[in-house]
C-alpha cells in the first residue's frame, strides 16, 4: 500500500515540477535558438512561446525576475525575423506588466529600437515609453495602460494580441474606459489602422456620449458609413439600418445622398 | 502511343505491386485507436506534419493530383502554384491535340524542313516548328519539371519541417528534464484555512 501511496505522490510532483518549470524552459529554449541566430526556428516557436506568454499574464503571479527574462528573449527571437511590432509588445509587456529593474535600460535599448524600425516618431516613443509611469502594484490599472500603449503602437499586425488582451482585460475588471470601447468598436468595423488613432479620445470619458460624439462632422460621416457597411457585409441588417439612418441624419452633400441611396439598395437586396 | 501507354500502365502496376504500400499481411493492430503520446503544446499542425510519411504511393498520386507534396507539406503557396501550372499544360496540351485534329495534322511534327511556311516559327534558314509543336513542348516540359519539383522541393519542405517540430519538443523535454533533476527539496509544513 505505502509503494503505491509513494508512486501516486512522486507523478502528482512530477506534473507540478514540470508545469512550474514550463517557463523556464521556454526561455532557455529561446535563448538556445537566439545563439543559432536559426530564424526559422524562431519563427516555429512562436506559437509556443505566446502560449506561455499568455499563461503568465493570465496567472500573474509569477516572479517578475524570470517572467522579464522571458519576455527579453521572446522580444529578441521576434528581432531575428525582423517582426518588430511583435518585438515592441514583448518588451511592453515586460515593462507594464512584470517590470523589473535589472532588465530597464536592455528593455528601453530594445524598444525604442523597435520603434524605430517600425517607423514611430521619437516624441511619440517616449509617450509610449512613458506611460509606464501611470502603473501602479494593481494588476488590472496595468493591464489598461499597458492596453493603452499597445494602442499607441497602431500596428495592424498586433490587433488580434490587443484584442486578446483587453478580453482578458475585462475578465479582471470592471471598469471599461471610452477609449478602450472606442478603439475596439472602430477595429471592429474595421476602420484602417491609419486613421483609428486620430478618432480616439484617451482623455475623454463616456458622460453618456455616443462613441463618435467627440468626433467632427467629417469623422463621424466616415465612422457610420464604416459601420453600416460591415454591419451590412455580416448580415446585421438592423444594425445596418439604423447607422444608415445616422448617416442620413448628418447633413450630406450630393454625393453622400447618392452613396446613402446606394447603400440603402444593397442592405435591401 | 498506344505501346507508351501499355508500358506506362505496366510499370505503375509493377510498382504498386512492389512498393510497401501492399499489406501482404494480415493487419494485427489497429494503429488508428491507439493513442499518440503529444506534448501538451503541440498544435493539430504540427501533429498533422509528423505523422505524413512520404511512401512510393503518394509519387504516384503526385503525378494525378499536382502539388500534392506541397499539400501534404501544408506549403499551400506553392502547391496552388504548381497545381495552376499544370492545369496551364493540360490545357495547353488538349488545346493542341484537339486543334492538330481539327486540321487533320499531326499532333506533333518536330522540325519541318521548309522556308516559306508563314505559320510557323523559323529556328534556321532551313528549318522550322509550328505554333502548337512549341505549345506541347512547353506543356510537356512544365507537366514533368512541376511533378519532380513537387516530388523533391516538397519532400526537403516536409522533412525540414518535421525536423523541427522533432527538435523543439525533444530540446524542450531534456530541457524539462534537466531543470525537475535540479530541484531540491526542502521538507516544510503549511496550514490554510478557507472560509
Amino acid at each position: 500500500m505505502m509503494r503505491y501511496i509513494f508512486i501516486l505522490l512522486s507523478l502528482f510532483f512530477s506534473t507540478f515540477l514540470f508545469s512550474q518549470n514550463s517557463l523556464k524552459v521556454e526561455t532557455e529554449y529561446l535563448k538556445l535558438i537566439f545563439i543559432q541566430q536559426n530564424k526559422y526556428l524562431a519563427a516555429d516557436n512562436y506559437r509556443n512561446a505566446e502560449l506561455i506568454a499568455d499563461s503568465i499574464i493570465y496567472n500573474n503571479k509569477i516572479n517578475k525576475t524570470r517572467a522579464s527574462e522571458f519576455f527579453i528573449e521572446l522580444a529578441k527571437s521576434y528581432n531575428l525575423n525582423n517582426d518588430y511590432g511583435n518585438s515592441a509588445i514583448s518588451i511592453l509587456r515586460q515593462q507594464f506588466l512584470f517590470a523589473d529593474k535589472t532588465y530597464d535600460l536592455l528593455a528601453k535599448q530594445m524598444f525604442f529600437d523597435a520603434c524605430y524600425k517600425l517607423n514611430i516618431k521619437k516624441n511619440k516613443i517616449i509617450e509610449i515609453y512613458n506611460l509606464r509611469k501611470k502603473t501602479t502594484n494593481n494588476f488590472s490599472n496595468n493591464m489598461l495602460v499597458f492596453l493603452q500603449a499597445t494602442i499607441k503602437l497602431n500596428q495592424k499586425k498586433l490587433n488580434k494580441k490587443i484584442i486578446k488582451y483587453s478580453n482578458f482585460y475585462k475578465t479582471i475588471s470592471n471598469d471599461y474606459p471610452f477609449w478602450l470601447h472606442q478603439w475596439e468598436f472602430f477595429n471592429t468595423i474595421k476602420i484602417k489602422n491609419k486613421k483609428i488613432l486620430p478618432l480616439i479620445a484617451f482623455e475623454k470619458t463616456h458622460a453618456q456620449k455616443k462613441l463618435i460624439d467627440y468626433l467632427s462632422e467629417k469623422q463621424q460621416k466616415y465612422v457610420l458609413f464604416k459601420a453600416e457597411k460591415y454591419y451590412r457585409k455580416n448580415k446585421a441588417i438592423n444594425q445596418a439600418k439604423y447607422y444608415l439612418q445616422e448617416y442620413k441624419n448628418k447633413n450630406l452633400s450630393f454625393f453622400e445622398k447618392v452613396k446613402a441611396f446606394n447603400q440603402k439598395i444593397l442592405i435591401l437586396i | 502511343m498506344k505501346k507508351i501507354l501499355i508500358i506506362l500502365s505496366l510499370i505503375l502496376v509493377k510498382s504498386m505491386v512492389f512498393s510497401q504500400d501492399i499489406d501482404l499481411y494480415n493487419i494485427k493492430k489497429d494503429d488508428n485507436i491507439t493513442s499518440p503520446k503529444i506534448p501538451s503544446t503541440m498544435s493539430f499542425n504540427e501533429f498533422q506534419l509528423l505523422s505524413q510519411n512520404l511512401r512510393m504511393k503518394d509519387m504516384m498520386y503526385a503525378i494525378i493530383v499536382p502539388g500534392y507534396v506541397h499539400f501534404k507539406a501544408k506549403e499551400n503557396k506553392t502547391a496552388y502554384t504548381l497545381l495552376t501550372l499544370r492545369t496551364a499544360s493540360y490545357i495547353g496540351l488538349g488545346a493542341s491535340y484537339f486543334s492538330s485534329k481539327a486540321r487533320g495534322d499531326k499532333w506533333y511534327s518536330g522540325l519541318i524542313n521548309s522556308k516559306d511556311n508563314t505559320n510557323n516559327i523559323q529556328i534556321t534558314e532551313d528549318w522550322s516548328v509550328k505554333k502548337s509543336d512549341v505549345v506541347v513542348v512547353a506543356s510537356m516540359v512544365t507537366i514533368f519539371s512541376t511533378y519532380l519539383y513537387d516530388w523533391i522541393h516538397g519532400q526537403y519542405k516536409l522533412q525540414k519541417k518535421q525536423n523541427m517540430i522533432r527538435y523543439k519538443y525533444g530540446i524542450k523535454l531534456k530541457l524539462e528534464q534537466n531543470l525537475s533533476s535540479n530541484i531540491k527539496f526542502s521538507p516544510a509544513l503549511g496550514l490554510s484555512v478557507k472560509f
